[in-house]
């Protein structure tokens, strides 16, 4: 393909927990995705990927107009294998990258509820530091994200408020606990964050220059 | 041909670019002294952080300072083991990537082999076999080559490694980070036989290492016996007395254990390598013994002892030139180097 920048091709990258993955969009319409091996092997396993992921769909790596990859909250180790690959693919071909919060990215791809207006929390499990966590009430924050207790974030949380991410049973078991308002946490398909959701939100958002992309950490 | 060398296995940001295993076209290195500097030690997520942080830069001021692009580079070498894994992981996914997207060989390297290679980046250098001493902030051990990449490891510390012995004696003794030059500047002013620390040499032909009862012998020394209970005792004591007399004790190791490998291995060079090879009183006791030894001794300017990426691009150029290329699966090993 000559014309590929114009085309619109997309990278996003998720290296953020136990599965990750890459995904290639074109116009924002999936073409290729591929699931890393499961556990926090990125390192080993994401260029490999990378390499058959293009290979597979037959398009040049010259022909992304842009890398999208998610740049946390979440494994600080697995983060920076997936910014610093997607840092290198972007110098390398001259293209901006766009850093996605992985709190965004689970609001993103969660299942429309049946009351489309009910807000929707986000919390990923940092262990012993509680959850990285947000709400995310439209199109903007109500609640930015933050690394919290999972008791003060299921605390400031109307009743009634679906959770989604690996810490939302953490959060909705504190709230029964203390005050028995009842929260719902999101299945376990919508706890896992998507490359093609990393690809199709960083097409979109603000991009910056490889060198000045950062992790975000919380901690 | 000309290697790319990258290194982020501790607490440097490293990259270079070497021809032909000896030229030197560019050596960056982004220390990190001022990020672990408040806490008297390497802290390893710090250290990945940085390195996310600084390798960018640094690539593009190797390029630049050797004049050249990523297609005048023929392979890519990097440290996989041994190292601090996550610090150890941006490197090597960065080296990956471009090898990838460059479509260059791809070249793993050892670290610590690499310390050894270090004083073949002089053109003058070792004729084999060489022994080498390398002696750093996270490997200590004794290595035998008969050449670039014919290497055998022969001893190797059983606890703790030299120039750690060195941070934490600097950090007992309020001396800062790093311990090396704090210690070695502190010794300078200082009787080395204040103190009788122990110098521990296992069996009598043992080529391993241990310094860990030192570690303890300064602890008593600059805080007394019941240093965990009780306030600092450094005012009955000149630290400078206690530098310079745990220097020599380590330095007497140190030198006996090289002594003990020559003797057995019989070399024609012996290198002695490594971030500790800077200390002073090291260089001068290794230049002294060398000298009624017989053998060519061997010890690279301070820029090539400590962490860098020319040793890395230097004996990067030996594997490539053997045919020892890499997938893109190369993993990281963190195992520290071990007999």
């Amino acid at each position: 393909m000559s014309d590929g920048r114009r085309a619109g091709f997309v990278l996003g990258i998720e290296t953020s927990a136990r599965t990750g993955g890459a995904a290639l969009l074109h116009d924002g319409a999936p073409i290729a995705e591929a699931t890393l091996p499961p556990g926090l092997v990125h390192g080993r396993s994401i260029v490999a990927a990378l390499h058959g992921l293009f290979a597979d769909a037959g398009v040049a790596p010259s022909a992304l107009a842009r890398v999208a990859v998610n740049a946390g909250p979440g494994s600080h180790t697995g983060l920076r294998v997936g910014l610093i690959a997607a840092k290198a693919i972007a110098w390398s071909l001259g293209c901006p990258v766009a850093g996605v919060d992985a709190n965004h990215a689970l609001a993103a791809q969660a299942t429309p509820s049946p009351d489309a207006d009910r807000p929707v929390a986000t919390a990923i499990d940092a262990r012993a530091s509680g959850v990285f966590c947000g709400l995310f009430d439209g199109d903007d924050w109500a609640i930015a994200p933050a690394l919290r207790a999972p008791d003060r974030f299921a605390a400031s949380l109307a009743p009634g408020t679906r959770v989604i991410g690996t810490g939302a049973a953490r959060v909705v078991d504190t709230a029964d606990a203390l005050t028995a308002d009842a929260l719902t946490a999101g299945d376990e398909t919508e706890a896992t964050i998507r490359a093609a959701t990393i690809a199709a939100l960083g097409a979109r958002l603000d991009a910056t220059t490889p060198a000045a992309l950062r992790a975000t950490y919380f901690r | 041909m000309r290697v790319l060398g990258i290194d982020t296995s501790c607490d440097e940001t490293a990259v270079a670019i070497v021809d032909d295993g000896v030229r030197i076209r560019s050596n960056i290195v982004a220390s990190q002294t001022a990020v672990h500097e408040a806490f008297a030690g390497v802290v390893p997520e710090l250290a990945s952080r940085a390195h996310l942080d600084a390798f960018l830069p640094i690539l593009e001021r190797a390029l630049e300072e050797a004049s050249c692009t990523m297609d005048d580079v023929d392979a890519i070498a990097v440290t996989n083991t041994p190292g601090l894994v996550g610090a150890l992981l941006v490197g090597l996914t960065a080296a990956k990537t471009l090898a990838w997207l460059h479509d260059k060989p791809l070249v793993a390297v050892n670290h610590v082999e690499a310390h050894l290679y270090a004083a073949r980046l002089d053109e003058d250098g070792p004729v084999d076999p060489v022994v080498g001493l390398i002696a750093s902030g996270g490997h200590t051990c004794l290595m035998r080559a008969d050449g670039p990449t014919a290497i055998e490891l022969i001893g190797s510390t059983i606890d703790d490694a030299a120039g750690e012995a060195f941070d934490k004696a600097a950090a007992m003794l309020g001396l800062g980070f790093p311990g090396g030059k704090a210690i070695d500047d502190a010794a300078r002013d200082g009787d080395p036989t204040r103190f009788d620390f122990p110098r521990t040499l296992l069996a009598r032909d043992s080529l391993d290492f241990s310094f860990s009862g030192l570690k303890t012998a300064v602890l008593y020394a600059a805080k007394g016996p019941n240093a965990r209970r009780r306030a600092p005792l450094l005012a009955d004591v000149r630290v400078e007395d206690v530098a310079a007399s745990f220097q020599r004790a380590v330095v007497d190791v140190l030198i006996e254990k090289l002594d003990r490998a020559v003797r057995r291995e019989r070399p024609r060079s012996v290198v002695i390598g490594g971030g500790v090879a800077a200390n002073r009183e090291l260089r001068a006791r290794a230049t002294e013994w060398a000298s009624g030894t017989g053998v060519a001794l061997h010890v690279p300017p301070i820029a090539l002892c400590v962490d860098n990426a020319a040793m890395i691009a230097g004996l990067g150029y030996h594997h490539a030139v053997a045919g020892n290329v890499a997938d893109l699966e190369l993993d990281a090993d963190p195992t520290p180097i071990r007999r």
